[in-house]
């Protein structure tokens, strides 16, 4: 089985080309707001569930390459397995009243939304589409589960001027009605990521990317660790015409500079269940491909 | 806390720019004093104060760590950033969890965050090479978990394995689970989890020595390949396993087995049994002794001086250096102190046991002469391991030489000691010049772990031996000591000494004290020992915890002048921060420099602290056999004892062996907390503290010359023993001053120095130079001199040498003494002959102005005595065999008498020396306060008849196992019962032990003389000085049945084979007598050893004993099977 990069490569600039970033206008004082538009078109759900499929794709085979390693066979199983994760994260259909399919809102929809987010950092990557900050070098894939605790997306950044590295981390939280306790809820795990509560994490993530970064980007992690503040952005995602303010001034408790470094991200969905049926079915659709391949 | 050894850790980070050494180590340091104060309950709450300073110590561990991965290759950087992330981890994890435990429920890592915490820093602390730091953090984590605390059967087994590994246990078979596995992500997790743990567990069975296959390098790259792999799809695997690889690659190079790898053309067989048998407990070499591995064991070089600090492992670099040596003969391992002689025999023995070959045996006591076999080497078999003070050295050399021909390696503990004003030092540098004048083909080794010139020696052994020596100076140590001083905090101070002097003034002119109480203050040095003038390197620490004192006014020219005064200020002290440190949880080792009675009077101010006791507990038994021991031996009950029970112990020199031996082994069993002691512990014994207070900073006889060396040498390695390695990873070492001193801040440290100038010193700042320099100078420039004229030094050295006119031993000796390397110069211009004739004149002149006959310089040579006392002995012998009408002696007791009888004939001068002087090597601690009767030594007066009696009664009393009450009762001319207590010298019961101890052993020396002369004579003068088979037997017991108080073979013979307890030993005779018919050494040892088998076993007594001593063979039985 491949991940068919050609496959996946046309559909991250597919959904580039469906996607928009719009920033706040005004802006915030205390922050960067930014809403990703665009993303319930079918344009966008194809393409989103091509390159989730391919993110599972990926770490299926990372996987089976593990279990190759250490005497544990499993090539011949490949295909089934890609269909037992997808499955797995999205459900084998769209009837919420299936018993083996995930639980739509705490589960299946979280997932996709995290997955969005992953996505969009390759968009970054690829196409600079400006709705993380700038200047993505590597970034943490998405998870191959529902439940997934600690710190959902990790990238590290270069600034093509001043060659500064920096670390982005997002947390993502997808809520139909409640896009403020969302936000709330993720900048405050987003603070406590800040005061030092996941070095853990920072630390599995960046001695993970360091055997593929060039010496002269490995050279300055351990002073960007240092002395370089970490981009910090919740993002999240609602239903549309639900009451959410994303432009207004927040507080960030005891974070400083604030203002250049915290980006909230918004992805204003509509219709709600819609939009993650859809990029579930994308998904399960994409599996064939990956699988023929 | 930082010792110039983790100093270089911090130094080494310079390619990370914007870290800041000092600046780290302060921080660290701040963090440590902020779990402290905390522990303390300190008032202060500088929490919010600390988060952002935390804050940076969290990215620096992950900076740290990302550095490491990012360049694995390079070692030194690997080591000092691991060391750093380590330790900063760990503190961070200390003071995280005074918060709240790190035991989230809902947390789904693949591992409880403490222990992922916890197993990263170990891993870190093996990477620095800080393997027991590793342990200690290690087993903290498998304390906090069980199996079901983790993602899988397969996560719990990896933990496990890899926490086996850093723990240094032996390994366990990892096991995979059992469950059907849903998920690819779930599957491909857990096979490579039991794949790791597998790769563990063999790597630990490798270190383990449990077999001998090599893991193949094709393993560990595809184990590397995998791990990245695992860092790309697994981060969370990923990065333990690869930092578990680094750890693994770290402790292959410091592994035991390392040993197997000496090729030396030599059979092999018993370095690898013996790597096969000790790597099952050590498996892992510390640094030091890695460097010794690999420079003299493996390297170029054949001899070592090493110098380590205090705790550093010397002990075991010292056994790899005799496991090296065994195949080749024949080792001499020298300590300074009978204590130690115990405890590197038990050490070793325990290190040896797998061996039928290898015999460790130790001779004991002073140097007193006897031909008694099995009192000193003699003729030692190859695979034996002698250890012995070097005056017991001294001894062998002069009883038999030619033993040392077959030495294959001599270990010279402590070897500072020769640098030691006084006798002991001279014998030191002696006996050490005559081993390698008889044992050229042996290796040498010093261990030090205050020496600050070990080149300088290294020089001097590659110049006497002609081969190559090392000079191993390390700084490195497992622990990290704060280093604080005591003092009072002045605000509190100023308002109650004003409040009290207030109060003073109110009250009539007869009041002269008026007591209040006020906080104390430590003042704290950041950066490790107190060398830095920056202000930001102290911080004052205040403590929840009030000083005892008093305004004390006088009127002088009829005006009032009022003082603040501490009341007892270092003994209240010492009770009240040692009480108040045990109540935090610390283990405390609180030292005592002034008096050996002070640790009876601190520990009475306590009263009584929590214990582990539970009297039926295996540690309990042991501990309160030997005080049941002790009671025998006092006659009435041990204060020790009742201390112990108590929760303190008590160490010092004012207490039996056996009183020793239980607080000791209460103490490193953690059945007590705390143990006060006298300067004399901090020297080698391995009681592991956590914090260490030296009270006081002068000493006992403070004016001698010498003692401030001494005291400083004392004082630093008090300060050493706070953070034992394996118990503890940080440390406090506590100095509070002779008067107290108020401390506004870190702007006193200079008056702090002013008191304490060692804060700002090393461990190893103790330059050692020879003793014998003048003497050579003077017998080189042909102006030595009488011998009444010398100094105790040059005596000394005249004693310890042979006088024949010529002498090729005298010469040999002579020029491989320091002395002669440090004055090289000067030797080049004069040939060691002439050198060495100057000094058999010096004896020569003696002689004839003497009137003795020429053999007699061999009797002083063979005894150790100056020749003026040993000429004055002989007469004495002349007098004393003609007064009895010829020799008839043929019993201990009688040569005992005789022995009396030469003393009494002794002239009141020599007399007088001989009883209180400083030149037999026995290092008084002081002049004992005298006997009931009214004469005394000092005076230099003779005794009266009477008095003689009683020195007679006493020694009797001794010598037949009577109690030390019962000796008390003569000796002070006491009736009824007998004060126990110990808080003062002249109390009956310290003051009838120091008597004993200091009679006992003067009178084995002069038994030593007459035993010399006897066998001597014969050689010289055949039948003049004959005496039957039997009676020369007894002659030759006679020294160390005066100094051991066991005055019958039967006796001397459980003591010296059985039981080293006096008076247990006399019951053990009574009940299981030594027969008559055997006398020789041998047999006596075997037939004692046969019948403590048989009465272990359940034989009955030959006798009827009473309550009481059923008990002590209850006791003496637990202590000789340790159940």
């Amino acid at each position: 089985m491949s991940s068919r990069p050609n496959q996946v490569d046309v559909s991250v600039s597919n959904l580039a080309a469906a996607l928009r970033v719009i920033d706040s206008n005004p802006s915030p004082t205390s922050h960067r707001s930014v809403v990703v538009a665009g993303l319930c078109s079918e344009q966008s759900t194809t393409s989103l569930g091509v390159v989730l499929v391919g993110f599972l794709a990926q770490a299926v085979t990372l996987d089976l390459e593990i279990l190759e390693s250490v005497g544990v066979a499993q090539r011949p199983q490949a295909a089934s397995w890609l269909r037992r994760t997808v499955y797995r994260v999205v459900g084998e259909d769209n009837d919420p009243a299936n018993p083996d399919n995930p639980d739509w809102v705490t589960e299946r929809n979280p997932w996709i939304a995290e997955g969005l987010v992953h996505a969009l950092a390759l968009l970054e990557k690829q196409h600079g589409l400006g709705a993380l900050p700038p200047g993505i070098i590597v970034h943490t894939p998405p998870p191959v589960s529902v439940k997934n605790p600690g710190i959902d997306m990790l990238s590290l950044h270069v600034d093509r001027v001043s060659e500064v590295v920096r670390l982005c981390v997002v947390e993502t939280k997808a809520s139909e009605d409640d896009g403020e306790t969302s936000a709330g809820r993720a900048i405050r795990f987003l603070t406590s990521v800040d005061s030092g509560d996941h070095e853990l994490e920072l630390r599995m993530f960046l001695t993970g990317i360091s055997r593929h970064l060039d010496r002269d980007v490995l050279a300055k992690v351990p002073e960007m660790v240092l002395n370089e503040p970490i981009y910090l952005s919740p993002a999240v995602a609602h239903w549309r015409h639900s009451s959410f303010d994303w432009s207004r001034d927040r507080r960030f408790e005891q974070m400083s500079n604030s203002s250049g470094r915290v980006r909230l991200l918004a992805f204003p969905i509509c219709p709600w269940t819609v939009f993650f049926d859809a990029v579930a079915e994308a998904m399960r659709t994409a599996i064939g491909n990956f699988e023929s391949s | 806390m930082f010792t110039a050894g983790s100093r270089a850790y911090f130094d080494a980070l310079a390619d990370l720019p914007s870290l800041n050494p000092a600046d780290i180590r302060r921080l660290l340091t701040i963090a440590y004093t902020d779990l402290l104060s905390r522990k303390f309950e300190t008032s202060v709450d500088r929490s919010v104060e600390l988060q952002s300073q935390y804050q940076y110590l969290r990215r620096l561990v992950t900076a740290l760590e990302t550095s490491i991965l990012s360049n694995p290759d390079d070692a030194p950087h690997t080591e000092a950033a691991a060391f750093v992330a380590a330790e900063s981890a760990y503190l961070l994890l200390g003071i995280r969890e005074l918060h709240a435990p790190l035991t989230d429920p809902t947390h789904q890592g693949w591992a409880p965050p403490g222990v992922l915490l916890r197993l990263e820093t170990a891993l870190l602390y093996a990477m620095a090479a800080h393997d027991s730091n590793a342990r200690i953090v290690a087993r903290e984590a498998v304390n906090l978990t069980s199996a079901s605390d983790y993602e899988s059967v397969e996560a719990a087994s990896f933990a496990r394995a890899v926490l086996e590994l850093l723990s240094l246990d032996e390994p366990s078979t990892p096991n995979a689970g059992s469950m059907p596995v849903e998920s690819l992500e779930l599957r491909a997790r857990r096979e490579a989890f039991l794949w790791f743990a597998r790769l563990v567990s063999d790597r630990n069975r490798w270190l383990h020595a449990l077999d001998g296959v090599e893991t193949h390098s094709s393993v560990l790259d595809h184990a590397g390949e995998l791990s990245g792999r695992l860092s790309d799809r697994h981060p969370d695997i990923g990065l333990f396993t690869r930092l578990t690889l680094l750890a693994i690659e770290s402790m292959v190079t410091r592994a035991l087995r390392q040993l197997l790898e000496t090729d030396d053309g030599q059979d092999r067989d018993f370095i690898r049994s013996y790597v096969n048998s000790r790597a099952i407990e050590r498996p892992l070499l510390w640094p030091p002794a890695k460097s010794f591995l690999q420079r003299c064991l493996m390297g170029p070089e054949v001899n070592a001086v090493v110098a380590v600090p205090t705790g550093s492992g010397k002990g075991f670099l010292a056994e790899l250096a005799v496991a090296h040596a065994l195949d080749d003969g024949w080792v001499a391992y020298l300590v300074p102190t009978n204590a130690l002689a115990t405890q590197v025999r038990q050490d070793l023995r325990d290190a040896f046991s797998f061996s039928r070959d290898v015999r460790v045996q130790a001779f004991f006591g002073g140097s007193e002469y006897t031909e008694l076999e099995g009192e000193a080497a003699d003729e030692v078999q190859p695979r034996t391991i002698v250890v012995m003070t070097p005056e017991k050295c001294s001894l062998a050399l002069r009883r038999s030489p030619r033993a040392f021909e077959n030495l294959s390696l001599l270990v010279f503990d402590e070897c500072h000691l020769i640098g030691e004003q006084g006798a002991r030092g001279v014998a030191g540098e002696l006996v050490v010049s005559q081993v390698l004048a008889h044992a050229s083909n042996a290796r040498v080794l010093f261990l030090s772990a205050l020496l600050a010139n070990p080149e300088d020696l290294a020089a001097w052994l590659e110049r006497v031996t002609g081969r190559a020596t090392g000079a191993i100076a390390s700084d490195w140590r497992p622990t990290r000591t704060l280093r604080g001083f005591v003092g009072l905090e002045p605000v509190s101070l100023e308002a109650n000494a004003g409040e009290a002097t207030e109060t003073l003034i109110s009250r009539p002119a007869s009041r002269k004290n008026e007591r209040f109480e006020s906080y104390y203050r430590v003042l704290l040095g950041l950066q490790g020992v107190w060398d830095t003038p920056s202000e930001a390197d102290y911080l004052a620490l205040d403590l929840p915890l009030e000083a005892e004192l008093r305004v004390h006014r006088e009127l002088r020219g009829g005006e009032w002048y009022y003082e603040v005064q501490g009341e007892s200020w270092v003994n209240a002290t010492a009770a009240r921060l040692s009480q108040f440190a045990v109540q935090a949880q610390e283990r405390v080792l609180t030292f005592l420099s002034r008096s050996k009675h002070d640790p009876f009077v601190v520990a009475e101010r306590i009263g009584s602290l929590p214990t582990g006791f539970e009297d039926e507990a295996r540690d309990a038994r042991i501990t309160m056999a030997h005080i049941d021991c002790a009671e025998y031996e006092l006659g009435t009950e041990s204060e020790v004892g009742n201390l112990l029970r108590n929760g303190i112990g008590v160490h010092s020199s004012a207490v039996l062996d056996a009183e020793k031996n239980a607080g000791e082994f209460a103490f490193q069993s953690g059945l007590v907390h705390l143990m006060f002691a006298t300067g004399t512990l901090a020297q080698g014994l391995n009681l592991p503290a956590t914090v260490a207070i030296t009270a006081g900073t002068s000493l006992a006889g403070g004016r001698a010359p010498g003692s401030q060396e001494r005291l400083k040498a004392q004082i630093l390695n008090a300060l050493g023993r706070a953070g034992r390695a394996e118990f503890s990873n940080h440390g406090l070492a506590l100095v509070v001053s002779d008067k107290p001193l108020r401390i506004s801040g870190p702007q006193d440290r200079d008056l702090v120095l002013r008191r304490a100038d060692f804060m700002a010193d090393e461990d190893t700042s103790v330059r050692v130079n020879s003793r014998l320099v003048s003497f050579l100078q003077l017998a080189a420039s042909g102006n030595l001199g009488a011998l009444p004229a010398l100094s105790i030094e040059e005596m000394a050295a005249v004693s310890y040498l042979p006088l024949q006119e010529i002498s090729e031993e005298r010469d040999k000796i002579l020029a491989r003494t320091y002395a002669a390397y440090q004055i090289r110069d000067v030797m080049e211009q004069h040939p060691i002959d002439e050198i060495s004739r100057s000094v058999a004149e010096a004896g020569r002149s003696y002689v004839e102005g003497a009137d003795a006959p020429d053999w007699t310089r061999e009797v002083g040579y063979r005894a150790g005595l100056p020749l003026p006392i040993t000429f004055s002995i002989f007469d004495s012998v002349l007098q004393a065999r003609s007064k009895v009408g010829g020799i008839r002696a043929v019993s201990i007791s009688n040569w005992i008498e005789f022995t009396l009888q030469v003393m009494e004939d002794l002239p009141a001068q020599i007399a007088s020396r001989i009883l209180w002087s400083d030149n037999m090597m026995t290092r008084a601690a002081g002049v004992p306060s005298g006997f009931a009767f009214s004469g005394s030594f000092e005076e230099e007066r003779a005794l009266s008849e009477d008095q003689w009696h009683e020195v007679r009664d006493i020694v009797e009393q001794h010598v037949a196992g009577e109690s030390i009450s019962e000796i008390a009762r003569t000796a002070l001319g006491l009736a009824g019962d007998i004060d126990n207590r110990r808080t003062s010298g002249a109390q009956p019961i310290p003051r009838t032990i120091n008597l004993l101890r200091q009679m006992s052993g003067r009178l084995a020396l002069i038994a030593g003389a007459v035993a010399a002369i006897f066998a001597v004579g014969q050689e010289a003068e055949g039948s003049n000085w004959d005496v039957s088979d039997d009676a020369f037997e007894a002659l030759q017991a006679c020294p160390i049945a005066l100094r051991t108080g066991c005055g019958t073979f039967s006796s001397l013979g459980w003591f010296r084979f059985g039981i080293r307890y006096r008076r247990p030993s006399h019951l053990l005779a009574r009940a299981f007598p030594v027969p008559d018919t055997l006398r020789e050494d041998d047999a006596v040892a075997e037939w004692v050893r046969d019948q403590r088998r048989a009465w272990l076993d359940g034989a009955p007594s030959q006798v009827s004993l009473d309550e009481e001593e059923v008990r002590v063979l209850e006791a003496a039985r637990i202590l000789l099977t340790r159940r």
